[in-house]
């Protein structure tokens, strides 16, 4: 083959422009890696490696079962490996609500925010066959928010699979959500320790037409919608207290037409 | 083993100093060539392999990158099977914006349409050679088969590869290099 399609095939490839991971998050990897137990000269089974984890708490820390709890908790699932294990629907029925099986060719990168002293924070999202909705938050090295490993996650939401709000209304004898076009989670990134700031990360859907983008009025921080998904980061100085936020989102126009607050000031 | 001029033996590298080297040596190459492969599985790959590595550390051959690639390999056909996909390679070259303008969108379509020309295994071999950068015994090591079976094998997906792009029709907007004889293979 002559040079010029070798050339041509070297062009196209996909990794071409990837940019090396940083020290720090490829040596956190190596850490968790090294955090596993040694077995000497044993063959992994990988059948065993798919077995589902036994239970994961409500802050999203793993009771270790070799394999995919091992994944879980080092932080390592793939997107679609987190999203299928839906630790969110941990405890309740079958069928029921909260029972959100993801579609794997829905699940995709929508957006990423740059942490100072940290790096590229990015929102995976996917849709589930009952209508609902999956996110999560994932950090450089490849590890994601919300599961309880290493300093960085600041804790939050359990990432895995949610039903809408409006589902989660329908099924209950009462209404217990506010339907205001917007359904967001939050997971939060603590860079104290590498002498930056504690992050509080809010990531979801706006489904109020014409929205282009999302603002925190309180702090002025802002993010643009893609394809009706925002990924918002925004700095929380007092993070044990009670930070003022108040989401919006906004059309070409500047006009609100998504509230989360319509009585909070600004 | 010799000793130094104190008389002392030098020290051997404890297990973690060598997975420590083999992970500073090898992460970005193997996270390069899941993201390429399969990126919704990327970080379960290179999860799979690097604890493959350490928990079989004892066992890594001196040539090490081909041995680690087989590991990424297999751990990636293990996980395409479990989640009952098959990433095509070509649909990944043809959505990634490398480049978004008509004339590379439509080199780009040329490039996939050679590549999903090939067998999955001959489409294989070429990508290890083409974008790993591995020879010919490299790519023997990862794939499990004799030296000499790649070098037909591959030898066969470049003419086939080089074939097809040559009779894909030309783009009025892309000028394409035209495939000649070319210089024999060298690797």
């Amino acid at each position: 083959m002559s040079s010029n399609a070798l050339e041509l095939l070297r062009e196209f490839d996909p990794a071409r422009t990837l940019a090396a991971l940083d020290e720090h998050a490829r040596q956190a990897h190596r850490d968790h890696i090294l955090e596993q137990p040694f077995r000497s000269s044993e063959a992994v089974n990988r059948r065993t490696v798919r077995r589902r984890f036994a239970q994961v708490a409500a802050v999203g820390v793993a009771v270790l079962v070799f394999g995919v709890g091992v994944a879980w908790a080092s932080g390592f699932l793939s997107p679609l490996g987190l999203f299928e294990n839906n630790a969110e629907q941990d405890g309740n029925p079958p069928g029921s609500v909260w029972d959100q099986s993801v579609v794997p060719d829905t699940v995709r990168e929508i957006s990423s925010v740059d942490i100072p002293k940290v790096g590229a924070v990015g929102f995976w999202y996917g849709e589930t066959k009952e209508g609902g909705w999956c996110g999560a938050l994932q950090l450089p090295a490849g590890g994601w928010l919300g599961t309880g490993n290493g300093t960085l996650d600041g804790g939050g939401t359990v990432p895995g699979c949610y039903p809408t709000r409006a589902a989660i209304n329908g099924a209950a004898k009462t209404p217990i959500l506010v339907i205001n076009g917007l359904d967001y989670q939050e997971d939060d990134v603590d860079a104290r320790s590498l002498g930056g700031s504690f992050w509080r990360i809010r990531y979801g859907i706006v489904d109020a037409p014409g929205a282009v983008k999302v603002v925190d009025r309180a702090s002025g921080a802002e993010a643009p919608v893609h394809d009706g998904l925002f990924e918002l980061a925004v700095a929380d100085p007092t993070p044990t207290g009670r930070t003022p936020f108040h989401l919006v989102a906004l059309d070409a126009d500047g006009t609100v037409v998504a509230d989360d607050c319509p009585s909070c000031s600004p | 083993m010799t000793s130094n001029s104190k008389g002392e033996l030098p020290r051997m590298l404890t297990r973690e100093e060598r997975f420590n080297g083999l992970h500073e040596r090898n992460f970005e190459a193997i996270r390069r060539y899941a993201l390429r492969r399969a990126p919704a599985l990327a970080d379960d790959i290179v999860s799979e392999t690097f604890l493959v590595a350490w928990r079989r550390i004892d066992d890594v051959p001196d040539d090490e990158r081909p041995w680690l690639f087989g590991v990424a390999r297999n751990a990636r056909l293990n996980l395409e099977r479990s989640r009952r996909r098959q990433q095509a390679v070509v649909s990944r070259l043809a959505a990634d914006p490398a480049d978004s303008t008509d004339e590379a969108d439509g080199r780009r379509e040329t490039v996939a349409a050679a590549l999903s020309s090939l067998s999955e295994r001959d489409r294989e071999l070429l990508l290890l050679h083409a974008w790993e950068g591995l020879n010919r015994r490299e790519i023997a090591a990862v794939v499990g088969c004799s030296v000499a079976n790649v070098s037909v094998r591959l030898h066969r997906a470049r003419s086939r590869f080089a074939a097809a792009l040559a009779v894909e029709p030309r783009q009025a907007h892309a000028p394409f290099p035209l495939i000649n004889g070319g210089a024999p293979d060298v690797l």
